[in-house]
C-alpha cells in the first residue's frame, strides 16, 4: 500500500515537471503502476483507476467513459512533434476493443497524455503487461495486430524496435509459426504502400485510414 | 504499371516539399523504411507458392525504393533487391519443381524485358540486368519460350546499355584519329 501511494506519488510529479526528460521514471512508473494493477484487488484497483484519471485531467473531476475516443482523436491531430502516431493509434483501438473497461482505463493512461509518454517505449512497457494478461481477448484481434507488429518490428529507430519486439514477444509465443500462418496478411500489408509511388497524395488518406 | 506512371525524381521532390510543407513532417517516410526492411526479412527462404501472387509487385516497390531520395530508403531498398534476387534465382531453378519455375520465369522475364531493364534510373538498371543474366546463365529449359524475345530486346537495347563515350567515339572516329576496332576494344 505505501508503495502503491509512492508511485502515484511519482506519476503525480512527474506530470508536473518536465516529463520527456525523464525517460526512467517514465519506465519505472509504467511499469510499476501495471503491476499494482495486475497484484491488487477490485477496490484497489477502482483507486488507482480514479486517481490516475483525477491527475491525468486538468480540471480532477470525473470523466465518463463514451468522452474519452473523442478525446484520442483530438490528440492525435495535435501532436505532430516527430516519430509516427500509428502505433499509438493502433494501441487505442486495440483497448477499444478489448471492451474492458478497466483496460481501457489503465490504457488511457498511458495514451491520454501522449505529450508526456511521447517515447513509445513508455508506452510499450504499459501494454506488454496489458498483452500479457488479456491475452485470450487479443487472439480474436491478432490478424490485424501481427502485419503491423511485424512491421514495426523491423523500425530504423533501435528504440521503437526495441518496444516493437517486447509486445511481439508478450504477444506470440511461437513466431515462425505466427508468421507462416498470417503470411499472406503480413505481406499484403507491407506491400499496400506501393500505390503510394503513382498517387503521393493518397498519403494523406492511407496515413489517416490506418 | 506503365513507365509513364512513374513519377520523375523532381516531382519527388516536390512532393517532398508540400509534405514537409503542410505537415511538417515527412510522414511517408516511416513506411517506406520500415516495411521494406520487413519485407527483405518476410521473404527469406520463402516457397513459391507463398510469394507468386506478390512477386511482381514485390520486385515493383524494390525498384521504386531503390531509386528513392532518401539514402537510409535507398540501403534498405538495396537489401531487398539481394534477397530478392536470391529468392527469384532459386525459384527459377531448373532443378527443383519445374512447374515452378516455369510460373515464376513467366513472372520476372516479362518484368525484366519490359519494366525493369528499360527503368531510368542507373542503379536499378544495373540490379536488373545483373538478375536477368544470372537467370539466362541458371535456366537452361525454362528459358527456351523466351530466349527469343529476350535476344530481339537486347539487341535493341544495346546502345542505350552502352556508355555514352563509345557513342560519342564512334561518330567522331576521324576526328581522333581512330578505328572502329580500336575504339571497342579499349572498352573491353
Amino acid at each position: 500500500m505505501v508503495s502503491f501511494f509512492f508511485l502515484i506519488y511519482i506519476f503525480k510529479k512527474k506530470i508536473n515537471n518536465f516529463p520527456n526528460q525523464l525517460e526512467f521514471t517514465q519506465e519505472c512508473s509504467s511499469k510499476g503502476i501495471s503491476l499494482v494493477f495486475e497484484l491488487g484487488d477490485e477496490k484497489m484497483r477502482n483507486m488507482l483507476v480514479s486517481s490516475l484519471v483525477s491527475s491525468l485531467t486538468a480540471q480532477g473531476s470525473s470523466i465518463k467513459v463514451s468522452e474519452q475516443t473523442q478525446l484520442f482523436e483530438g490528440e492525435m491531430g495535435q501532436t505532430p512533434e516527430g516519430g509516427n502516431i500509428s502505433t499509438y493509434k493502433e494501441l487505442c483501438s486495440l483497448a477499444s476493443e478489448l471492451n474492458q473497461p478497466d483496460l481501457v482505463y489503465k490504457f488511457m493512461n498511458i495514451a491520454n497524455s501522449s505529450a508526456l509518454w511521447n517515447t513509445k517505449k513508455g508506452a510499450a512497457f504499459g501494454f506488454t503487461a496489458i498483452a500479457a494478461r488479456a491475452k485470450e481477448q487479443l487472439t480474436a484481434s491478432l490478424p490485424a495486430l501481427v502485419p503491423k507488429l511485424y512491421r514495426y518490428q523491423h523500425d530504423p529507430n533501435p528504440k521503437i524496435q526495441e518496444s516493437m519486439v517486447a509486445i511481439w514477444k508478450a504477444l506470440v509465443s511461437d513466431p515462425e509459426k505466427i508468421i507462416s500462418q498470417y503470411f499472406h496478411e503480413i505481406i499484403s500489408d507491407l506491400v499496400s504502400f506501393s500505390f503510394l509511388f503513382f498517387f503521393p497524395f493518397f498519403f494523406l488518406i492511407f496515413h489517416f485510414i490506418q | 504499371m506503365t513507365n509513364r506512371a512513374w513519377r520523375t525524381r523532381e516531382a519527388r521532390y516536390a512532393d517532398n516539399f508540400f509534405f514537409f510543407f503542410f505537415f511538417g513532417q515527412y510522414n511517408h517516410y516511416d513506411y517506406y523504411d520500415n516495411s521494406t526492411i520487413a519485407l527483405s526479412n518476410l521473404l527469406n527462404g520463402r516457397q513459391m507458392a507463398e510469394v507468386e501472387q506478390y512477386l511482381e509487385q514485390c520486385w515493383f516497390l524494390a525498384s521504386r525504393v531503390l531509386d528513392d531520395i532518401k539514402e537510409s530508403v535507398c540501403q534498405a531498398g538495396l537489401l531487398l533487391c539481394k534477397t530478392l534476387s536470391s529468392l527469384t534465382i532459386r525459384l527459377c531453378d531448373p532443378n527443383g519443381n519445374l512447374e515452378n519455375g516455369a510460373k515464376a520465369m513467366k513472372i520476372m522475364v516479362p518484368f525484366l524485358l519490359e519494366k525493369g531493364i528499360l527503368s531510368k534510373s542507373d542503379d536499378v538498371r544495373a540490379v536488373m540486368l545483373d538478375l536477368l543474366v544470372r537467370i539466362t546463365k541458371q535456366s537452361g529449359v525454362l528459358l527456351k519460350p523466351y530466349s527469343a524475345e529476350i535476344i530481339a530486346i537486347l539487341l535493341e537495347s544495346l546502345s542505350s546499355f552502352e556508355h555514352q563515350i563509345i557513342n560519342y567515339l564512334s561518330f567522331h572516329i576521324e576526328k581522333h584519329g581512330l578505328s572502329q576496332a580500336e575504339v571497342i576494344f579499349f572498352f573491353f
